[in-house]
């Protein structure tokens, strides 16, 4: 018997070995052919790169040299434009772009699409949307029917983000795809204002993280129109929502007026107070200081720090922090009010 | 300073009359010292200078007291850096506007001709201008005065006119030394053919590029006295773009240094970062590189007054 | 005889099972990394990259490097931190009682300048003396304490820290600049339950470096080094990659790690009185994220990249090895009651499981497999055949394992592109077996050994300090 596992192990490491080594033959063969892919990539590049400057750049006539012979010119070409979309912004050269890739590159990402290979296919996703390849837009409708995974479904939603926005909208309120806060975040920042806007004001059908991202990317987007719908979330019924609208009005930094964010001072939440200290940044101490000097004594090291960093601010911030030092008996308070005070003027 | 004008003695006597009270006013032999200091300045810092010789006009009346009263009245209508003298022949003032071009001389030219044209206390005085602006160094003194007085002198000229020589006002071309350090190829390519063509009057660029930070300190190239732009990235291998910041401006001649640096980060914290550390622009990619042209054409314009 | 007889096949039954186990599972953990691997394979990962360049999308990130007496590496290190390509990130180094000129050439270098800061004591440490801040590098701070350990350095810098995550890397050890990017990518496509992620490590000798950039990866010449390589290659394609898919995680190299701060801190932060501090750390969180009944994970992602130095001598090498296997002892032994403990789901009932019998006891009956090999050799007829069979599952196990290894990761990821250094290291991969495989059996083994004998006087247990290890310059 053991005889016979003897001979079994040898097969069986022999029969590995053949695998092995067939695996190595391919993996050399594999490599050549990369090699020479690059070879013809990089010639293409070195040969066309100022045509195409030449062309995008300074309005020069378009050359039939420029489009592509297989694949290893199309990936010189998407460094070229990969180059300049990522530095540049010009519009006439995006839509040069623009056209050749739906008129010479669409070809290979239709073929992309059908590839077995996931990363094939993301890479063609990934493309049409950089290249605003929109002559695929029914073909990627067609391709959203497929089994697919839900990253190709995020790039999916983010091709309709930039072609189609109606549709985009319709598709992610339909979605049973939960993506991350972050996820919706990149799809809405690419978003037209005015498309954007339906979701602030549809806010109350969203699910949360898509509440979130909303806030946060009209935060980010910094527009007035926002500021109206971000006061409303103040009185949202959801804690999270008050204080992420807390933050984006933060961010935004045009507060008009104060009287919306007094009750948060003595909110239960530590990271509402902390947040209405920041906000009041953006106020006149005289106006705000009594509340300040409120939080400045809260049980929370957070809001006592951020209570002392916006009173220091302001130009007589330090001698408020001084004279609350001396008559306060709040003995964390006056260590913090004492540190930040040391550090302003150590500045 | 009591002085006999000597120029004007009658019969040989001295006339309590020839004793004037003239105000302190430089000779041209002073100021010819001076000038040359000024002339090598115009292509160091750039400052034009323009100067303008005055002559009374024929229909003033040769008197002892006009060139007294000519001569306090400029002295009052110039300011601190302008500088007021006296011809050797005693005929011609001279004014240097030491930052000025010629456009503002006029200005004051005309500005003053209109004084004294309404006023009583002025009426027997008449004058008539030449201007010469000056934006490079190959001056002489004595051939400025020549081609000033020449201008001036003969009748032709009528008087309250303003005559310009034109001599000196050629400003030279400065080489500019332009460094790009961007890792990318394609995109290290494209802003080298872009800033070759950026045609600006009166300067030359020469345009560099470089691939790592580490090449650029090498290549020694930033040490030399000329004005130099440079166009980096913040990310860069080998020595990055905020050291690069650091080593320049800690340079005793820093100030010959324009310095953009372009980032992928659009955060302010970074943009505050960078402009306390002597960034002169901050541009976040993608940028716009037509602006990016305008900028710099619009930075070496500001040079010259 | 027969008692010979009977003991030779008890042991001989023994080892061969666990030849067997050991073989399957590391099976099935590579057939696990192949397809998440090759899914993968050529995607343009640029494109993620560049999308989340802009401070809005990421987390900002405090990177934390302890060092103790790297006057050589640290200045690199920094250097290559400051060129990572990530939005928002501050550089705390601690130096800890550094009796070298570490502190010196840091400021030298970075133009510091002493400040004043407050410091939250959220864990407790040893004293700080003075923190600096660089002139040129506004985000750059150093922190000298007095010496405490990696893991009390560890803990200052996450005091000082003021970002949410934490990245800890060692004095010497060099990243990519995609390095971040990629290593946090879990962490923010989860939305916050991926808590703690680890990244790939590659051996840094023979590279040719340039103030923090490595520009020309190359295989080194040194045989015990590439021998390393082969190993790193395994460890992490098989073991890491597949333990990640379901959570099972123990160890992410604390050569570079992000954490989040909150659990981390939660957890206790890094324990002084242990070797493994980063493994303690892992299973601590993995414990608090039972505990608390909470949805959490830790992954560890291929791409990113850490280079490190590897131990070029046999003295060194040995001194590692001891002390990791000594670490990784301690540490489950340290938390045996979660082994088989239904209250830890998984991590009780396969990780635990799985460390202990084959990562840990593991060499324990390697080794004795070599030795039965060379005694049944002697003993003569039937035992022969025995040793012949161990011979042969010792070859899968280590030649075929390792081959696949290099070819896979040749074919994924591709460190080594030219065809004379994969060739090389197939090569070296059949010799393994014969030399290095046992001589850091024997390491481990007395790595287990002077665990055993050190607990017996837990009192007079010195703080096991940073290990010595040889620089290449």
């Amino acid at each position: 018997m053991i005889k016979l596992t003897v001979s079994t192990l040898l097969a069986i490491i022999f029969f590995l070995l053949v695998v092995l080594f067939i695996f190595l033959m391919y993996l050399l063969v594999q490599r050549q052919r990369e090699s020479y892919f690059e070879k013809v990539r990089d010639r293409y590049l070195q040969n066309y790169s100022q045509l195409w400057y030449d062309y995008l750049f300074n309005n020069a006539l378009f050359s039939i040299v420029l489009v592509p012979r297989g694949r290893a010119q199309v990936e010189a070409i998407e460094k070229i434009f990969s180059s300049y979309l990522k530095n540049i912004r010009n519009e006439q050269v995006e839509l040069k772009i623009k056209q050749f890739s739906n008129q010479y590159l669409k070809a290979f990402y239709e073929k992309d699409l059908s590839s077995r290979r996931w990363s094939i296919r993301m890479n063609a996703l990934y493309r049409i949307a950089d290249l605003q390849i929109d002559e695929l837009l029914t073909k990627c409708q067609e391709f959203e029917k497929n089994n697919i995974t839900d990253e190709e479904h995020f790039q999916l939603l983010k091709i309709y983000s930039l072609f189609q926005p109606d549709l985009f909208m319709e598709k992610i309120k339909n979605s049973n795809v939960n993506y991350a806060e972050s996820e919706y975040r990149r799809l809405f920042v690419l978003l037209d204002d005015n498309v954007f806007i339906q979701f602030l004001h549809d806010f109350n059908s969203l699910p949360a993280n898509m509440q979130f991202a909303v806030i946060d990317t009209a935060a980010v987007k910094r527009k007035m129109e926002y500021l109206d719908e971000l006061k409303k979330l103040l009185h949202h019924d959801t804690p999270e929502i008050n204080i992420r609208a807390l933050k984006g009005l933060y961010e935004i930094g045009i507060i008009d007026e104060m009287d919306p964010f007094i009750p948060f001072v003595t909110s239960e939440m530590w990271e509402a107070r902390l947040m209405v200290a920041k906000i009041f940044k953006h106020v006149p101490l005289t106006y705000t200081y009594s509340y300040l000097e409120q939080l400045l004594q809260d049980e929370n090291w957070w809001v006592r720090s951020q209570a002392a960093k916006t009173i220091v601010e302001d130009r007589h911030g330090i001698a408020k922090l001084q004279q609350f030092i001396e008559s306060s008996n709040d003995q964390y308070a006056i260590e913090m009010a004492q540190e930040i005070a040391a550090r302003k003027e150590g500045k | 300073m009591i002085e006999s004008n000597n120029k004007k003695k009658l019969d040989g006597v001295i006339l309590m009359n020839d004793i004037k009270f003239t105000h302190d006013i430089m000779q041209e032999h002073e100021v010819e010292r001076y000038f040359k200091i000024w002339r090598e300045s115009v292509i160091r810092s750039r400052l034009t200078i323009t100067a303008v010789f005055l002559k009374t006009a024929n229909a003033t009346q040769l008197n002892e007291n006009v060139n007294d009263q000519v001569t306090s009245f400029l002295q009052s209508k110039i300011r601190k850096t302008d500088l007021l003298f006296q011809l050797s022949d005693g005929d011609h003032w001279g004014i240097f506007f030491l930052q000025s071009s010629e456009v503002e001389a006029r200005a004051f030219l005309k500005r003053i001709f209109a004084i004294l044209k309404a006023e009583r206390k002025f009426q027997q005085i008449a004058l008539k201008a030449s201007i010469t602006e000056i934006r490079n160094n190959n001056v002489i003194f004595e051939e400025l005065l020549n081609k000033n007085k020449q201008m001036l002198s003969g009748d032709e000229q009528l008087t309250w006119s303003i005559a310009e020589v034109k001599d000196y006002c050629e400003q030279p071309t400065e080489l500019v030394k332009v460094s790009i350090i961007e890792q990318n190829a394609i995109f290290r390519q494209v802003l080298e053919s872009t800033l070759k063509q950026i045609n600006i009057p009166y300067f030359s660029l020469d345009v560099k590029v470089y691939e790592d930070g580490y090449s650029f300190l090498q290549s020694d190239d930033y040490k030399s006295g000329h004005m130099h732009l440079i166009l980096m990235n913040d990310i860069l291998p080998l020595k990055n773009g905020l050291e690069i910041l650091h080593i320049l401006r800690h340079m005793p001649n820093e100030k010959k240094f324009i310095i953009y640096m372009m980032s992928e980060r659009n955060s302010e914290g970074a943009a505050l970062n960078a402009y306390e550390g002597g960034v002169d622009e901050y541009i976040v990619k993608p940028f716009n590189l037509r602006l990016l042209e305008a900028k710099i054409k619009r930075t070496f314009a500001r040079f010259w007054q | 005889m027969k008692i010979i007889d009977y003991c030779m096949m008890f042991f001989g039954g023994i080892i061969l099972f666990y030849m067997l186990f050991v073989i399957v599972s590391y099976c099935t953990m590579f057939i696990i990394a192949m397809l998440d691997l090759r899914k993968r394979y050529r995607l343009d990962l640029s494109e993620y990259d560049d999308a989340h360049i802009d401070a809005f999308y990421s987390k900002p990130v405090s990177l934390l490097v302890p060092a103790y007496n790297e006057e050589v590496g640290v200045v690199d290190t920094v250097y290559s931190l400051l060129n990572l390509r990530y939005p928002q990130t501050e550089i705390i180094i601690i130096n800890d009682g550094s009796t070298d000129q570490t502190l010196q050439t840091v400021i030298e270098h970075f133009q510091m300048k002493p400040i004043n800061k407050i410091v939250r004591t959220n864990i407790p440490t040893k004293d700080i003396k003075q923190i600096y801040e660089s002139e040129i590098y506004k985000n750059c701070i150093l922190v000298d304490k007095e010496n405490g350990g990696k893991a009390d350095a560890l803990n200052v810098g996450i005091n000082v820290s003021q970002y949410p995550y934490f990245c800890s890397i060692d004095g010497d050890s060099i990243l990519d600049e995609k390095s971040l990017l990629r290593v946090m990518k879990p962490i923010i496509l989860s939305d916050g339950e991926v808590i703690a992620a680890g990244g790939n490590i590659r051996i840094a000798n023979g590279a040719k470096m340039q103030f923090g950039s490595i520009y020309e990866t190359q295989l080194p010449s040194n045989y015990l080094v590439i021998m390393q390589v082969i190993e790193y290659l395994r460890a992490f394609l098989m073991g890491r990659i597949a333990l990640s898919k379901f959570n099972l995680v123990l160890i992410i190299s604390g050569a570079f790690s992000v954490f989040s701060k909150k659990w981390a801190v939660e957890a206790g932060g890094y324990s002084t009185n242990i070797i493994g501090e980063d493994m303690e750390l892992v299973v601590n969180i993995h414990r608090l994220i039972k505990e608390k009944k909470e949805n959490k994970r830790i992954e560890f992602v291929p791409d990113p990249v850490c280079w490190t130095e590897a131990p070029q001598t046999l003295g060194v090498l040995r001194n590692q090895r001891r002390r990791w296997h000594q670490g990784l002892f301690e540490s489950l032994w340290k938390h045996k009651k979660m082994t088989l403990n239904p209250r830890y789901g998984m991590i009780g009932f396969l990780s635990f499981p799985y460390f202990w019998l084959v990562e840990c006891l593991g060499p324990l009956v390697e080794l004795g497999g070599y030795i039965y090999i060379v005694i049944a050799f002697f003993l003569g007829k039937i035992y022969y055949e025995v040793a012949l069979m161990l011979l042969l599952l010792f070859v899968i196990y280590g030649v075929i394992f390792s081959i696949a290894a290099i070819l896979f990761e040749s074919w994924s990821m591709n460190t080594y592109p030219k065809k004379r250094e994969l060739l090389r290291m197939i090569l070296l991969a059949f010799t393994e077996i014969f030399w290095y495989r046992p001589l850091t059996l024997f390491w481990r083994c007395e790595g287990l050994l002077r665990f055993v004998l050190r607990k017996s006087d837990w009192g007079n247990m010195k703080r096991v300090g940073i290990a010595e290890k040889e620089k290449s310059v």
